[in-house]
Parts: structure tokens; sequence; C-alpha cells
């Protein structure tokens, strides 16, 4: 697992008045806030829904970080942690859309990265888009795999663990998640 | 195309970044307000560059830096500067040697003009949707309250000095709502908070050593009861008018 991410912010320091918890939890926070947004995102594909669910998973997160009072109740994996918060966040969400997925229009002009020229940026978003579109026609369970294998960098086992299904079933699922989106793609260059 | 090319695309997603406003925003609402993060100002990064220079001295590092901002006239440019900005630390020495040219009576409203001051930038910050200075801004706003309490220790107690500070606690207490009401949420300012309690306190003992009538008696009972609800604007108020009514 990718542990030990460069945060979003640079942490020049931390302010004096900040208690203990506040300054572990803002770690944590710097670290998986892009990876949770990312899983999010491409899950609803809408920056709105996407900001909102985000930020409801590291609210429970916090939550639940700062009523854990002993050692023993504080969580051991954060990233299968908030990945679990944030996919039952999601699952509720489509539950309460009635289980439509929002293809939403404004999903592209999400390269943020000032130092990419136009013209490269131009072309990783339409690779982007492409495979945007793709992803969001596997199922559920297959988008999250893959997003988790090759965007995050999770073991197999590691999403197994937070799958709680066997390391077997997870490489089966990626073996048949890249087979699918490899057709689906030459449809794009053929 | 072959696994590994498919892969390749599928990691142009890694593009995906969510904005660094929201970041900053979403973790202060969570985490609170001390979970601020602040990259150095200008002139820590100046004093940076001296470090590494043999013989180095902060004072000559400050000398050479108020220099540098003289000869630039950078102050006047700096007056329009806001936390965050290159020029904001120019514009807070200004403010800070009003110190030097104010009585030490007048002090304690110079902090809270100063106070009020840092507040209105905040407001500004936050009607411009300026998120990046946000987070500064509070911690500029934090540190000036500080400093006001401790200014507010130093009052002698006459009633035109409490009249002012009346007024000035009063309209740091709007600019507070104003900002809060556009979702920034400032911390408890507990320093000020401590400062005007010590403040009505001692003016309380002071009142009770001086011969009242019954009616003002019953007046300083209210101030009392102000003052042991927290309510130490209103407590000060009071004691303005039993001031005056002594005089």
């Amino acid at each position: 697992m990718a542990e030990g991410v460069k945060p979003d912010c640079p942490v020049e320091f931390l302010l004096p008045g900040m208690d203990n918890a506040q300054k572990q939890f803002s770690k944590i926070y710097d670290q998986y806030i892009s990876r949770i947004y990312r899983f999010v995102f491409l899950r609803v594909n809408s920056v709105d829904i996407a900001q909102d669910l985000t930020s409801e998973t590291f609210t429970r997160a916090w939550s639940s970080f700062a009523k854990a009072s002993e050692e023993k109740d504080r969580v051991k994996n954060w990233v299968g942690f908030l990945y679990q918060i944030a996919r039952n966040l999601v699952t509720d969400f489509y539950r309460e859309k009635g289980k439509v997925q929002i293809i939403s229009a404004s999903y592209s002009p999400f390269l943020t990265d000032p130092s990419i020229g136009l013209e490269e940026k131009a072309f990783l978003s339409s690779e982007a888009d492409q495979i945007k579109a793709v992803l969001s026609k596997l199922g559920e369970e297959q988008q999250e795999v893959i997003i988790w294998r090759y965007l995050e960098g999770l073991s197999n086992k590691e999403i197994a663990k937070i799958l709680d299904k066997p390391e077997g079933t997870v490489r089966v699922i990626i073996h048949r998640s890249l087979e699918f989106l490899r057709k689906e793609l030459s449809s794009f260059n053929p | 195309m072959n696994e590994k090319n498919l892969i390749k695309k599928i990691q142009t997603l890694k593009q995906i970044e969510p904005d660094k406003d929201w970041v900053a925003l979403t973790r202060r609402q969570i985490i609170g307000f001390e979970d601020i993060q602040i990259r150095p100002s200008f002139a820590d990064r100046v004093l940076e560059v001296f470090q590494v220079l043999p013989g180095f001295s902060y004072k000559l590092a400050l000398a050479t830096l108020a220099v540098i901002v003289a000869l630039g006239g950078t102050i006047g440019f700096s007056q329009a500067a806001l936390p965050g900005d290159l020029l904001y630390p120019v514009r807070k020495l200004v403010d800070k040697t009003g110190y030097l040219l104010v009585s030490k009576n007048n002090q304690p409203k110079l902090g809270l003009e100063i106070a009020n001051k840092r507040l209105d930038e905040l407001t500004m910050i936050a009607q411009n949707n300026q998120g990046r200075n946000l987070a500064p801004a509070i911690n500029e706003f934090r540190q000036s309250m500080v400093e006001a309490a401790d200014k507010l220790k130093i009052v002698d107690g006459s009633p035109k000095i409490t009249k002012e500070i009346v007024d000035q606690t009063e309209k740091l207490r709007e600019n507070k709502e104003k900002v809060e009401a556009m979702g920034v949420v400032v911390a408890e300012t507990k320093e000020l908070n401590q400062a005007l309690s010590q403040l009505v306190e001692r003016e309380i003992k002071d009142l009770e050593n001086r011969s009242l009538t019954e009616e003002q008696i019953g007046f300083l009972a209210q101030v009392k009861q102000d003052f042991q609800d927290g309510n130490y604007e209103k407590a000060l108020e009071g004691i303005l008018i039993l001031s005056y009514s002594q005089e």
C-alpha cells in the first residue's frame, strides 16, 4: 500500500493550539483526501456530489477518531476504514437516487495541474474521458477494484480485506474487468 | 492494446484532484479552527535564505530586510495586502508601529482597532471567496486578539477609555457575527473574554470602594449579575454609566 503519500497541502508547521488528536487526524486527512475524493468522484461523476460525500466520509471518520479514547478502540487500517465509509455513502446515495448512475457533462475539467501544457492537457483529458466512460460501464464492485488496484496502488490482499472476499476472487474480478475495458476501449481506437 | 497500455490509460485518471481551496475549507470545517496549516510568510522565506550565509545574524538579516522594504517603497502598496499576500508582513509591521506612537492608555483601544481591522480583512477574503488567504487571515485575527487582550491589562479605568473599549468591543462582536454569517467559523476569543473579565472585576472592586447612592448600589448589583453571567460588554456599559454619574 502506498502509505506516506505526499500531502495535498505542504505541511510547513501546525499551530501550537492544536491538540494531539487534531494533529493526528490532520495528517490522516492530508494523506487520504485526494484518494477518497478521486474514488468517490469516479463513482458518482459529479464534483459537487463527490465533495459532499468525501466531506461526509471524513466527518464520520473524525467523529469515530475523536470518540476512541483508548488505543484498542483506534482504527488500525485507515485506508480500508475510509474506503469502507466512502463506498457505503456512495451506495446509500445511489439507493436514494433510485440506482441511477449520474453521468455528468462537467467531468472533463478535472485536470487541474497547472504544470501540464494545454496540448498535453487536452490529450490527457480525452484519454481520461475515454477510460472514465468505459469504467462507468463496469459493475459497482468491478469499478471499485480497478480504482483501488491501478489508481490507488492497493494490493490484492488489501482489496480483498475491504471487500471481505478471498484474494482469488479479487484476481478474477481484476482479470475480467481489464478484459472488458480493453474491448470497450478498442471501440474508441479501432 | 496490451495490458501495460491499458493500465497506463487507467492511470491517467490520477489527474483527478480535488480543488485545493475546498480541501482546506473542508479540513477546517471538520477538524476545527486550530487545524490550519500556514505557509511561511515572505519574511520567513527571506530569513531562511540569510541563514545559509556564514556569520548569519537575525539582527543583520532583519535590518537588511527593513532596508529592502523601505527602498522599494512597498509600504504604500502593502496597505492593500491581505493575509497570505507577499506584502502583508509589511502592513502588519506598520500597524504595530502604531503602538509606539500612542500613549500607554490608548494602547488597549489601538489593540482592539487592529483586531477589528483583521476581522475586516477576514470579511473581505470571505466575500471574495479567497480560500487560500482564509487560513492565514484567521490566524492573524487570532494573534491580534491575543495582543488586544494583553493591552487591556493596562487599562487605567477612566470613563473615556472604558467607553472606547466598549465601542470597539461592540464593533468586534458585530464584525465577528458578520464574518460568521458568511460561513467562516472564527474560534472563541477566550483571551479577550478573559481580559474583559479581569477588567470588569477590577472596575467593580473600584466602584465598591466608592460611596454610592442606593440607586447606584442597585445598578452595581445588576453589573455584578452581568459579570457573573459572562456578559462583560453589558457589564462594562453599566460601569461606564456608573463612572459618569460619579464624576
